[in-house]
């Protein structure tokens, strides 16, 4: 054997290395910035290559599937339009009476910058993605992210010169305020690290169904109100709990996000002090 | 091992690494099943260990941690710590047996990803981030584990192939 006990000296080095670098993680970020500007170009050609590459092999196999999905998306268009035609009524009702209130409201002028996503957590535990807009193109921690269609994605929870990072709704770390637009029953959204995003906080009381949205209720206004999160798909009530367990399946399809909307004029203002000072 | 030992693989990591590691965090949503996504960077750490032993394994464990570090949004180092500790576990028998049996390397992979997503769970939730444990084995590990198992099949024969070059002459305790 060539390798002698002394010889382990490298491994012993690179184990220890480890844990440092596990220990001074927070003080990298610096590092870390500099290593994913550096690799965003490449990232972004090569997502763009597979995606493109990705389409064109994925339409010639799945034909079959996509002339029923075909089908269905026409089925769900006629109906479309006729839930539009009642809107656009009820949208000029809407805008005569609140200029007859003086009300208004601030997610009427959104202001949208389209990303691309160029890569997501490697690990396999979907939480983050990163798209290439970043700093220099305005984004700014806190930004609400939509998916192409406009369902509610994430936030931006860093940015770097050319890329941000978004935290996904599925990621534990998101915490979204949740209203239930049939009841208006209200709660928080939370990610779950493998499994469906849960509705919290939705007392006993309260009535939700299964198939009713879920959209952002704007509350603390860290996200605009009326973007919506997705579907309830299970409740569980039990009679001596003071909340609900709700399962809601997300709006956005977070396994294919591609592309993404960014608002750019909506920034969080979290209140100064939620509970005032003595 | 002396450091001259060391600088073909070390070579090799550097090139072949941020490329595995680009492809797993770019393209690998193209190349999921069932929402698992292939960890290429862990099988060529894993089948590297098999084949060179513990100090060259760990060597790419680092190198290959810090990468998927940079392309993940978790905390920094996690992905290090998770795959040094695995590459020094896989590299213990220094391949002497993995060598006699086909099927062992598949095997090997297959625990070596388990043990990668434990130690990542546990650091994720030493740092308040909470992981449903029962969910997370059953929706994540398990599949993800299999999946690389099987794309050891086709990875550790090019493994081979690709230390053969790197390394002409055999180790010598083989």
């Amino acid at each position: 054997m060539v390798e002698t006990r002394g010889g382990r000296r490298f491994a012993v080095f690179f184990f220890v290395a480890a844990f440092l670098i596990l220990l001074v993680g927070r003080w990298l970020q610096p590092v870390d910035t500099v290593a994913q500007t550096a690799f965003a170009p490449f990232a972004a050609v090569v997502s763009g290559v597979s995606n493109a590459v990705g389409d064109t092999i994925g339409g010639i196999f799945n034909a079959g599937q996509l002339r029923s999905e075909n089908q269905y998306l026409k089925t769900q268009n006629a109906k479309l339009v006729r839930e539009l035609v009642l809107a656009q009524a009820n949208l000029h009702d809407y805008a005569l009476v609140k200029r007859m209130v003086k009300f208004e409201d601030k997610n009427s002028h959104m202001d949208y910058l389209p990303g691309r996503v160029i890569w997501q957590d490697p690990t396999g535990i979907r939480s983050y993605v990163y798209i290439d807009k970043g700093s220099r193109d305005g984004m700014r921690q806190g930004m609400t992210v939509l998916d192409e269609f406009g369902f509610f994605v994430g936030s931006i929870s860093r940015v770097m010169p050319s890329t941000s990072q978004v935290l996904l709704l599925e990621n534990p770390s998101s915490s979204v305020g949740a209203l239930d637009l049939t009841t208006r029953a209200v709660g928080v959204v939370d990610g779950n690290l493998s499994g469906p995003p849960q509705m919290t906080d939705v007392l006993t009381g309260d009535k939700v169904h299964v198939n009713d949205l879920i959209v952002t209720s704007g509350q603390m206004n860290l996200y605009p109100r009326n973007l919506v999160i997705g579907q309830v798909t299970r409740v569980s009530t039990q009679t001596d709990q003071l909340f609900q367990r709700i399962d809601v399946r997300p709006a956005a399809d977070f396994r294919h996000l591609e592309i993404v909307q960014v608002i750019r004029n909506w920034v969080p203002s979290i209140p100064a002090q939620v509970v005032p000072a003595r | 091992m002396n450091a001259r030992a060391l600088y073909p693989g070390l070579v090799t990591a550097l090139w072949l690494l941020p490329v595995l590691a680009l492809l797993q965090a770019a393209v690998g949503p193209r190349l999921e099943v069932q929402g698992v996504l292939p960890g290429l960077v862990l099988l060529a750490v894993v089948c590297w260990g098999i084949l060179r032993g513990m100090d060259q394994g760990m060597m790419w464990a680092f190198f290959g941690g810090l990468l998927l570090d940079v392309f993940s949004g978790w905390p920094f180092g996690a992905n290090t710590v998770a795959l040094v500790v695995v590459a020094s576990l896989v590299s213990l028998g220094e391949g002497t047996f993995i060598r006699t049996h086909a099927l062992l390397p598949l095997a090997t992979v297959f625990g070596a990803t388990v043990l990668y997503y434990l130690i990542v769970f546990f650091i994720l939730e030493s740092t308040q981030h909470p992981v449903d444990w029962v969910a997370g084995i059953r929706s994540i590990v398990l599949p993800a584990a299999l999946y690389n198992a099987v794309l050891t099949v086709v990875a550790f024969p090019l493994v081979r192939r690709l230390e053969d070059r790197v390394y002409p002459v055999p180790r010598a305790n083989w």
